[in-house]
Formats: structure tokens, C-alpha cells, sequence
């Protein structure tokens, strides 16, 4: 099927989400504008106003309910997802590039930039949904050892945060007694994007090294991998479908002509357990920043560095499409 | 009495005539506009019938224009087809296929011929790859003797 | 020291041990006295009562360069027939290596008599290649014995061919395989520093390394022979493998070279000081003597031309080796001897370019090779005419000769089978404002060699001699901008260039024909072909474009096909058909497996970084097999000898293809069969410890949330 395209942002895409449900799509971009769309036929809904610098990430709870987002302009803002109506800011001393909420709703993680002498660290704050003003304390903050992360994401029954690093190091921290409890190589390259398995137990990440990853949470053990021949943007796995999609490409800097094939601006299919490339997916004219899946399979969405998100709804093939074993 | 009952009459009678004389120019004056109308009708019709003459001319005209130029069509296909497949079509029955049924049977033709294409390469194939080992298979024994010279 | 064996090759040069060298030769006086010892082979076989005769006569040249040592001649004798012979070789003890050295040069190639061409080495090179020994054995038959059996790949059971594939640090050897991915027959990492070459019967792998290059092959791809050549770039070995010449940009130093061997093994240097700035080194691959070092052309501002490699050519015997002094004249060398026929080099004033006749080829009426054949030109000087000459070697008399006029530029293209040379010839229109080009193509095998002119109106860029046919066709791009297109910095064209393919056919006069020459068979009009690539069975042919940014067609041509309809016409051409076009994105280089079934193209990294890898098709462009090679580099398809089979042979065996064809079928189903298997285990095994993981971790997690 024809994917259809978003035409609201005027600059790269950083994140794009879905709800748990499936039905909305959020997107953030460097335009400094949050959208939500009807993930079904791409009808705009809405946005997020009020950030003063590039947008680098969105998340929302599991009711669909509260959104927060997070900027180069040292904040992180909680808003009513239905109106639009911005409920909390909190203030941070450099950009926010990862936002999280946990699987119980109760907290959310926040990772932030290394700038102007501020290390950075991962910040969790609890969420109380019963008032829009939100404690501006962190419960925890977590720092860095080594190099920076970049991203992180909640373990199984938020036991767990696991980080990604600049320099390609996984940590997994007991986040309330501030303890690292264990870290691992994971990549040559930096980490750019790291998303759980629904239920937390593993997770995959996407590095500029070429190579996407799976991991063992628990353990940080590397049970797959995925080579391609693009610096990868992001990794995300499929519900239904034993498979997994990368994105990424050379930036515009490093290629001469700007061919999108010699930039390898593709969406890559791969068999998650056989690690064996299945497919391709064309559109996109810069490099893919960011990918999801719908929740129930149905689709998948890729942003890209040209400022396009393309919606894919999966064909039927695509469900009957079975490896045999 | 007479000259007033004469008088009188003569009243009655120009009156009448009056009468009768209005009623006739009243008769002529209508057979005069049913006539008009009449005419009218009658030019009308005949200009609508010179009309539907004419665009009847014209349809006919652009009919056999329609049908010459798939005629001619249909030819320049037979034509092609005969040349590209080699398949002969009746010039005769031309008027029996239009160009969609030629291009069905054109299809057809270059399809058989594209299946009889690969069936041939595939058996080139095969053989000049059989060929290729059953020589080596025949030379093996060779290699050796061949090696110690 | 552990002996090499296939399991502790050395990786790289570097890596080599001589440290047993070194032990052997650590004893002072025999350092000492094996510097003076040369030795000499060839020598005819005597008898013992004949041994002295044959001593006293050659001394008398012997001592010419310098004093025999007393006892100093030691001839070996074999007596495993049951009388004592000579084994034709013999060890002269000289007192200085001096002296050792100038009668090495005196008598290397000295012919003794008819029958005899004397080889003189130093010992130490010898020594190589074998132990030191009270009694002296045999050392090149021992080194004879030690190889292993450089065809054995010939025997493969499924009649498949190899290739190498270079690519990121790794160098591969691959058995191609149609059905299935290739199969790795060995593969190393910095098995060489820059490319990878064939020996053009296949029976080497060359490996070029900074400090020289090193042949390989055999069963266990052990290193049989290196070359100390410092910069190494081109390696060009004779058609029959026997040697080879090598050449590097920078001038040999015999301080350098001795540096890399390592103090003590100065004896490993092949070179004297009269190598000393040389830059072209003539090598036997057998023995991996030196037999010749040549210095760089000097152009006339006293400095080395910039490309003197191209110079040297080998004749198809493999008995003359010719060199070409651009502008001023050709040497041609004996290769028994490296001296020059006749003593001296023929003067070509003004001489742009010459090609061997490839192919040897048998009188039919005396069964005896005909004199080999070189074809040269010389470019319009003054009043006088460009011309085209064909000389015979090695008598250099004047065979055929053919003036020019209006010549801007000429090819020479020789057709494989040597019975024909086609002389491009780029001409100016007599305006002088454009080109085109003329083919004067020279029956060089008929008597007084007729000319026959195939006139373009364009001009040809590209000329290809179908390899095998018998009716002499060849293929041309032409195009009415002889210009190349513009090229980016890893040199890929920028642009397409507009060309048209011609196929050409020669016909004999006969019935039908009444004028014989070549005759226009077929044109495809509206390509931008820029190379042809005919199979070496000739019929098939790829027209492709290469290393071009904007387009990647590649169309597999049959030039048989059609004969019903080329019958029925009347028109060779007919039968030119078209069978499929492709497109491979990226694509940079294109070759045929030595037997014509298979082509495959690759998109080298050299050249770009877009999909690297390569792709293989059969011969009618069906695609086999696809490889994404991260960093690929290059892929050579390894060259097979002649058939060993006589056409009689062959015939046997066509007859009975109905019988191979069901084992083949056989073997192929066994296989693809056994691969589908192999394949289903596997995935199956991965499925059910995905599966097993997922049970365990998800069983762990049920705990843990009912804590």
C-alpha cells in the first residue's frame, strides 16, 4: 500500500511515536513543534506549543492522556494530550534528548545533554496524575561513569534503566539505589537509539558503527545482530512478525552526489532470530532519524533527516510472509 | 309605420351583415394565423429535419473516419505482429477483430514466444554447462601424466 | 626453527622466519668461501671415464673471469641407473665472489654447444632450496619433487571454477558456485597489500607486498616462490608461466634491499650493483632467479619516463621478450639468454606502439610454428605518412607495411587466434575539424597479407575480436564523440556518452558473395555502451556500461540466436539477438569465468562506495547469485590451461552427454538438496533457542511480578 506522508514539519524529524493503542501518532522535530496525528489516514490533530528550541523527543503514558516532550531549550514540559494545554515545565540545566515514561506510569526518565560544564545524567521524576504541577525534584539522578548516554529506556517492571553511550557501552542501573550493576561493550560507535520489547526483557539498539543489536536486559548479553552498510539512526522491532527495522544513511555531508540510493536512505527489513536481511523500503530522501512500529503490527512509521514522516500500513503479503524452518 | 318597420329592417340587415362581416373577417384573420402557424410548423420541421440530415452526414462522415483509422490501425498492428511474432492475420479478417482482440492475440503471441525463448536458453544452458563438466570429467584421468611432463 | 607447514604460514612477509637460515650460515669460514661458489646448469651428461674431459674443457673459459680454486670444481654423479653419469650440473669454487660474480655473467646463457645453453647462479641462490649437505644433492630436483601438484584444482568433481575475491584486509579463494553461495577454498587476512592477480594458465595466485611479491597455489596455498622487488606494482608473466616481469616506480637499491633481509642474509639478494636504479626486474618463475634487470626509459630531459611498463611484452612462445623505447626503437631479447637477438635493437624512429602476434601458428603443410610476428606504428612525420608495419621475428625482416594519412591515433588489436590484426585508426576529416575512424584490418596468415578497409563515419572507441569464430567477427562501440566522458576524482564518468554497437563479420568470396571482406552484420543504435565483454567461447557478448554514475545497463547478447531467421534472410545479422537486459547498480568491473557459462559484475570500492559486492549471472543474464561484500575490492576469476582433451576426445565426450547430463543432474539435486537441508536445520535450531529463551525469561518474569 501507497504510505501516506506528513507533511508537518519543516525540519529533520528527531522521534516519532505511537501510542499504546496504536490509533495516535506523535512526531517532534527541530521545528520546535510537537504534532499528533490519526495514525490511520494521517489526519492532523493537533500540536504541541511552547518549546523554544529543537525538539529531540516525545513520550505518552499508556491512557493517552499526558504527553511530555523534550527540547534543546534545557526543558521538559508535561502536556494535556487532548487540548494541548501545557500542564508543568521542568527546567534542567542542558537539552533533554530522551524522554520515558515507566511501564507503571508512575515516573519518568529524562536523559540529558553534556554542556556548557554540566555533566549530563538521567533524571527520573515521579508523575502524580491527580494536578498538573508536577514536583520539580528529581527522585533520582543517575551519572555517567565513562562516556555520555544518549539514550535510555525502562526494564522490565521498571526494576531496571538501561543506558546506551556515546562511546557504544550499554548500563543498566538499579535507578533507586543509584547502583550500576552491570555495563557492556555493545558497539564500535556511538548508541543513537535504543527500544524495548513490550515487556521489557530485551531490547534492541542501533549504532553509527553499522550494526543494530539485541540484548538480553537482565544480563546485557548480545543475542543478535544486524549488519548493514549505513551508519544507523534507529532500530525498532515488530509485534507480530519475528522482524526487525533499521534505519539510517550517510548525512549529506558524507556522500558527493546526493543519489538517494548512494545514501542508502532505506528502511531495512531483517529477520530478527536468522539476523538475515528480508527487505527494503525506499522513500525517504535524507537519512531516516527515527522509526516505530504500530503496537498491533499493522504499520510502521520512519521520520526522516528531509523533515517527511511516511506512514506504512503492511500489505497482506507481509503477514503471510513466513520464513521456512 | 312601414318606412319605421323598413327602417328597422334595414337596421336588422346592416347589422347583421355587420355581424356576418366581422364574423368572417374574424374566421379569415384565425385561418390566416393557423395558416402562419402552420408554415411556421412546417419550416421548422423542415429545418429540423435538414438539421438531423446534416448531423446524420456528419456522424456518418466521422464514423467511417473512426473506421478507417482503426482499420489502418488494426493493419499497422497485423503488420507489426506478423513482423515481430511472424504470425499471419488475415487482412480479410479485419473487420472481424478490432485492435483490443489483436493486441490480446499479440500479447499472447509474444508471451508463447518469450516462454519459448527461455525454454530454449534453458536447454542451451544446460548443455553448454554439461558439456563444460563432462570435459573435465574426461580430462581428469590426464591431469596427472599431463603434470609430471 | 619449525618447518613451514600449512599450518604456521607466515601472514605476511614480515612475519617470515630465517632465523634457520641465519643458524646455517652462522659458521664464519663457510660464510666465508659460499660467496665465491656459483653453480652451473645445463651441462650435457657424461660418463665418469668423460667426467675430466668435460672438466679440462670448460675450465678453459672458467678461468677467463678469475681463478678456479684449487679442487674448486665439484661435478655430483648419480648412479641409480647402474652407471655412474654426470647429473649435468656442477659447483665452481672461485677465489673471490668477484670473480664468482663475472663468470656468472659470462656464462649464463653461454651456449656450450648446439644442444646446450648453459644456467649460471650464485650458489647462495640455489641454496634456497635445499639442505646443506656433505654430499651435494640435487637441489633443483629436489625442489621439483617438493612442489605440490599446482593443478590439482583442475580435478575439481564438479567441474567448478575459482576465483579470489579481495576485499577489506581479507583475500579469498572461492569455488564458484550457480546454485548455492561460493564456497571458501582459503582465505587470509593481509594475504597482500594491494591486489590480486592470476598466472594466465591459473597455476599461481600473486600477492604484491611492499617489499617484492610472492606466487601461491597448490592444494594448501603455500607460498611457492617470492620475488624481493621493492614498491612492486605490475607483475606480467609469460603466456606459459615461465617467467615473468615485474616493475616498480622507484628504483631498486641494493642497500634498501639488504636492510629488509636483515644483516646476515645479504646472500638472499638477488642483486648486484649493476641492478642499482634499475626499476623493471625479468624473473624465471620456476626458479626465482633473476635473469635480468632493466633501468627506467629516460625521456629526453634526462629524467625516468613517467610509464615505462607497458614496453615489455612477451612473445607468445615465451621465447623472446621485446621492449619498446618510445619515439626511437625496439629491443627484442632472447629469453634463454636475455641478450639481445642480433646483439643489438632495431632503430623505429618515431614508434608509438607494438603487439605481438598472441598466437603461435602451425604451417599446415609443414606442421612446423611459423616465425613469431610483431605489428608496429609510427605516427605522419613531416612529408612522410603514419605507417603500419609487421615484421617477423626473430629475422626482424619487413612482412607487410601500410602508409596512413590525416592519422591522429592508431589501436592495434590482434585477434587471439592471431590470423588477423585490426589497426584502429583515428583520422582527421580533411577539414581537420572532426574524426572519424578507419579499420584496416590485415589477413596477417594470407599470402602478401591483403588489407581489407572498413570505413566508419564515426568514430570506433571501443574494438573487440569475437575471441573464437570462424568468420573473424568482432564488435564495435562507436559513437560520434570519440571523447571520453567526464570523469570524477575515483575516475567514474559523470555523463553518458550517446554510442551505437556494430557487429562485423568477414565473408569469403563464394557463390553469394561477390566482394570478400568484412561486412556490416548488425548496428544497436541508442546505448551508451561504453565496454564489450565477450565470452571466451565467443557467441556471447555483454554490452555494458561501466563506472558510470548515471546509468548501469548491462545487455547479454547472443550472436547466433536467431538463425531461423537469419536463414531465412539471408542476413547474419538476423541472428543478433538480444536475450535479456539487466541493470546493476553501480557497477564498476565486468568478467567471464574462463568457460563462458558464467559473468560476473561487481561494484568495486575502489572506485565508490555504493552497494560494494558483485553479482552473478549466466551467460544468457539470469541472475544466480548476489553478494553484498562490505569494502570489496576486487574479484578474478582463476584461468584454466588448454584443454588436455583432443578434438577427437571432445567429440567422444558430446556423444555421450546423455549420459554425463543424468549424472550432473544427479549431482546437482544431491546437492542443492543437502544445501535446503543443511539450511531448514539450522533455522530450525535458532528458532527453538529463540524460543527456549523467550519461555525461560518469561517464566522468569511471571515470578517476579507474583513477588
Amino acid at each position: 500500500m501507497r504510505p501516506l506522508l506528513l507533511q508537518g514539519h519543516e525540519r529533520p524529524l528527531t522521534q516519532i511515536k505511537y501510542n499504546r493503542d496504536g490509533d495516535l501518532l506523535m512526531t517532534v522535530s527541530k521545528d520546535k513543534v510537537a504534532n499528533l496525528w490519526y495514525s490511520h489516514n494521517g489526519e492532523h490533530i493537533g500540536c504541541y506549543i511552547g518549546h523554544l528550541g529543537a525538539l529531540w523527543t516525545i513520550d505518552c503514558n499508556k491512557t493517552s492522556t499526558l504527553v511530555i516532550t523534550g527540547a534543546a531549550d534545557n526543558t521538559a514540559r508535561l502536556w494535556h494530550a487532548e487540548t494541548g494545554r501545557m500542564l508543568h515545565t521542568w527546567d534542567l540545566p542542558t537539552a533533554v534528548k530522551r524522554v520515558e515514561f515507566s511501564h507503571d506510569d508512575q515516573y519518568v526518565l529524562m536523559v540529558t545533554e553534556e554542556r556548557m560544564g554540566h555533566k549530563s545524567g538521567i533524571y527520573v521524576f515521579a508523575i502524580d496524575i491527580s494536578r498538573p504541577e508536577q514536583s520539580n525534584e528529581p527522585v533520582v539522578i543517575l551519572r555517567a561513569s565513562g562516556a555520555k548516554p544518549t539514550v535510555a529506556a525502562w526494564s522490565f517492571l521498571d526494576k531496571f534503566i538501561v543506558s546506551g553511550h556515546e562511546d557504544g557501552t550499554l548500563s543498566l542501573y538499579d535507578w533507586r539505589n543509584e547502583e550500576v550493576v552491570q555495563t557492556a561493550k555493545a558497539h564500535e560507535g556511538i548508541i543513537t537509539d535504543m527500544q524495548m520489547w513490550k515487556d521489557g526483557t530485551y531490547f534492541i539498539t542501533s549504532s553509527r558503527d553499522m550494526t543494530a543489536r539485541l540484548f538480553e536486559t537482565a544480563t546485557l548479553e548480545a543475542m543478535k545482530e544486524y549488519k548493514t552498510d549505513a551508519p544507523l539512526n534507529t532500530a525498532t522491532m515488530t509485534p507480530t512478525q519475528d522482524l526487525v527495522i533499521l534505519g539510517g544513511g550517510q548525512a549529506a555531508s558524507e556522500v558527493t552526489t546526493t543519489s538517494s540510493r548512494q545514501g542508502k536512505f532505506e528502511s531495512r527489513f531483517f529477520h530478527k532470530i536468522f539476523e538475515d536481511e528480508v527487505g527494503r523500503s525506499r522513500g525517504h530522501f535524507g537519512p531516516i532519524n527515527t522509526l516505530a512500529v504500530q503496537p498491533d503490527g499493522k504499520g510502521f512509521a520512519s521520520g526522516g533527516e528531509d523533515g517527511l514522516v511516511r506512514v506504512h500500513h503492511f500489505d497482506p503479503e507481509y503477514f503471510k510472509f513466513k520464513y521456512d524452518y | 309605420d312601414e318606412h319605421r318597420v323598413a327602417v328597422a329592417r334595414k337596421v336588422v340587415i346592416d347589422r347583421r351583415k355587420e355581424v356576418v362581416e366581422n364574423a368572417v373577417a374574424r374566421r379569415e384573420r384565425t385561418e390566416a394565423r393557423e395558416r402562419a402557424i402552420r408554415q411556421q410548423r412546417e419550416q421548422e420541421s423542415e429545418r429540423q429535419r435538414l438539421a438531423d440530415e446534416q448531423r446524420r452526414r456528419e456522424v456518418d462522415r466521422a464514423q467511417r473516419e473512426i473506421d478507417a483509422v482503426r482499420r489502418a490501425e488494426a493493419l499497422k498492428l497485423a503488420e507489426s505482429i506478423r513482423e515481430k511474432a511472424g504470425i499471419v492475420v488475415d487482412i480479410n479478417d479485419l473487420d472481424m477483430l478490432d485492435t483490443d482482440k489483436l493486441k490480446v492475440l499479440q500479447r499472447e503471441q509474444l508471451e508463447k514466444d518469450k516462454h519459448d525463448m527461455q525454454a530454449r536458453l534453458k536447454l542451451l544452458s544446460r548443455r553448454a554447462d554439461h558439456t563444460e563438466r563432462a570435459y573435465r570429467r574426461a580430462e581428469q584421468p590426464l591431469l596427472a601424466d599431463d603434470y609430471e611432463q | 626453527m619449525v618447518a613451514l607447514s600449512i599450518d604456521n604460514l607466515p601472514a605476511s612477509e614480515e612475519e617470515l622466519d630465517f632465523s634457520d637460515l641465519e643458524r646455517r650460515f652462522a659458521i664464519p669460514e663457510q660464510e666465508e668461501t659460499l660467496e665465491n661458489v656459483i653453480f652451473v646448469d645445463n651441462l650435457p651428461l657424461v660418463e665418469e671415464e668423460k667426467e675430466a674431459k668435460l672438466i679440462s674443457y670448460i675450465m678453459k673459459t672458467l678461468v677467463k673471469f678469475g681463478k678456479v680454486k684449487e679442487n674448486g670444481i665439484h661435478m655430483p654423479k648419480d648412479d641409480s641407473t647402474g652407471k655412474v653419469m654426470s647429473k649435468g650440473y656442477m659447483f665452481i669454487e672461485y677465489a673471490t665472489a668477484e670473480q664468482a660474480q663475472a663468470a656468472i655473467r659470462g656464462l649464463n646463457g653461454w651456449k656450450f654447444d648446439k644442444s646446450h645453453i648453459l644456467l649460471a647462479n650464485r650458489f647462495m641462490d640455489v641454496e634456497k632450496y635445499s639442505e646443506v649437505d656433505d654430499v651435494y644433492r640435487a637441489p633443483p630436483m629436489e625442489a621439483y619433487v617438493e612442489r605440490e601438484h599446482l593443478r590439482s584444482w583442475l580435478a575439481d568433481d564438479c567441474g567448478r571454477d575459482q576465483f579470489a575475491m579481495y576485499a577489506g584486509q581479507d583475500l579469498t579463494v572461492f569455488w564458484n558456485e550457480p546454485e548455492l553461495p561460493a564456497e571458501v577454498v582459503h582465505t587470509r587476512t593481509n594475504w597482500t597489500e594491494t591486489h590480486v592477480q592470476w598466472s594466465p594458465l591459473g597455476s599461481y595466485m600473486c600477492t604484491f607486498h611492499r617489499q617484492g611479491l610472492a606466487l601461491w597455489g597448490g592444494h594448501s596455498w603455500k607460498k611457492l616462490m617470492r620475488f624481493v622487488h621493492q614498491g612492486v606494482r605490475v607483475a606480467d608473466f609469460s603466456p606459459s608461466e615461465r617467467y615473468l616481469v615485474t616493475w616498480a616506480s622507484e628504483p631498486i637499491s641494493l642497500d634498501a634491499v639488504n636492510q629488509y633481509l636483515g644483516e646476515g642474509n645479504e646472500h638472499q639478494n638477488p642483486y648486484t650493483a649493476d641492478d642499482e636504479g634499475h626499476t623493471t626486474c625479468v624473473w624465471d618463475a620456476y626458479t626465482g632467479s633473476l635473469l635480468r634487470s632493466f633501468p627506467p626509459i629516460k625521456a629526453e630531459d634526462g629524467k625516468a619516463a613517467k610509464a615505462s611498463w607497458s614496453q615489455f611484452k612477451w612473445s607468445p612462445s615465451e621465447r623472446y621478450l621485446a621492449r619498446m623505447t618510445p619515439e626511437s626503437s625496439l629491443a627484442i631479447y632472447d629469453v634463454q639468454t636475455m641478450g639481445l637477438v642480433d646483439k643489438k635493437a632495431m632503430k623505429v624512429p618515431g614508434i608509438q606502439d607494438f603487439a605481438w602476434c598472441p598466437h603461435t601458428i602451425i604451417d599446415p603443410r609443414t606442421n612446423v610454428a611459423k616465425p613469431e610476428m610483431i605489428a608496429y606504428w609510427t605516427p605522419e612525420e613531416g612529408n612522410l605518412p603514419a605507417r603500419v608495419s609487421l615484421i617477423s621475428v626473430p629475422s626482424k625482416t619487413l612482412v607487410r607495411t601500410k602508409n596512413l594519412f590525416n592519422v591522429f591515433t592508431c589501436a592495434l588489436h590482434w585477434h587471439p587466434q592471431g590470423q588477423m590484426l585490426c589497426v584502429r585508426v583515428q583520422r582527421y576529416t580533411k577539414s581537420r575539424k572532426s574524426q572519424y575512424t578507419n579499420l584496416e584490418i590485415f589477413r596477417t596468415n594470407e599470402r602478401d597479407v591483403p588489407v581489407d578497409v572498413v570505413e566508419l563515419k564515426d568514430s570506433a572507441v571501443i574494438f573487440e575480436w569475437e575471441p573464437v569464430s570462424e568468420n573473424y567477427r568482432f564488435a564495435i562501440v562507436h559513437s560520434d564523440d570519440p571523447n571520453p566522458p567526464p570523469m570524477n576524482a575515483s575516475r567514474m564518468a559523470t555523463a553518458t556518452v550517446k554510442t551505437s554497437v556494430s557487429f562485423y563479420a568477414f565473408e569469403r568470396q563464394g557463390k553469394l558473395v561477390q566482394k570478400e571482406g568484412f561486412k556490416l552484420l548488425k548496428t544497436l543504435g541508442g546505448k551508451n555502451t561504453t565496454n564489450l565483454k565477450w565470452s571466451p567461447q565467443g557467441r556471447h557478448i555483454v554490452l555494458a556500461t561501466l563506472r558510470t554514475i548515471s546509468a548501469c545497463p548491462l545487455e547479454f547478447c547472443d550472436v547466433d540466436f536467431d538463425q531461423s531467421a537469419a536463414a531465412k534472410s539471408g542476413d547474419a545479422g538476423d541472428a543478433i539477438t538480444v536475450l535479456e537486459a539487466r541493470e546493476h547498480y553501480g557497477v564498476t568491473d565486468l568478467d567471464w569465468d574462463p568457460t563462458g557459462r558464467f559473468v560476473v559484475s561487481s561494484a568495486s570500492s575502489w572506485r565508490h562506495t555504493m552497494e560494494n559486492g558483485y553479482v552473478l549471472w549466466d551467460f544468457k543474464g539470469q541472475q544466480l547469485n548476489k553478494a553484498s561484500v562490505d569494502r570489496f575490492k576486487q574479484l578474478v576469476w582463476r584461468p584454466r590451461p588448454r584443454s588436455l582433451l583432443t578434438e577427437e576426445q571432445k567429440r567422444e565426450v558430446r556423444k555421450n552427454l546423455k549420459d554425463y547430463s543424468k549424472e550432473f543432474d544427479e549431482q546437482d539435486e544431491r546437492k542443492i538438496h543437502a544445501a535446503d537441508a543443511e539450511l531448514m536445520s539450522y533455522r530450525r535450531r535458532r528458532i527453538s533457542e529463540w524460543v527456549a529463551w523467550r519461555e525461560q525469561i518469561e517464566a522468569k518474569l511471571q515470578a517476579e511480578t507474583e513477588e
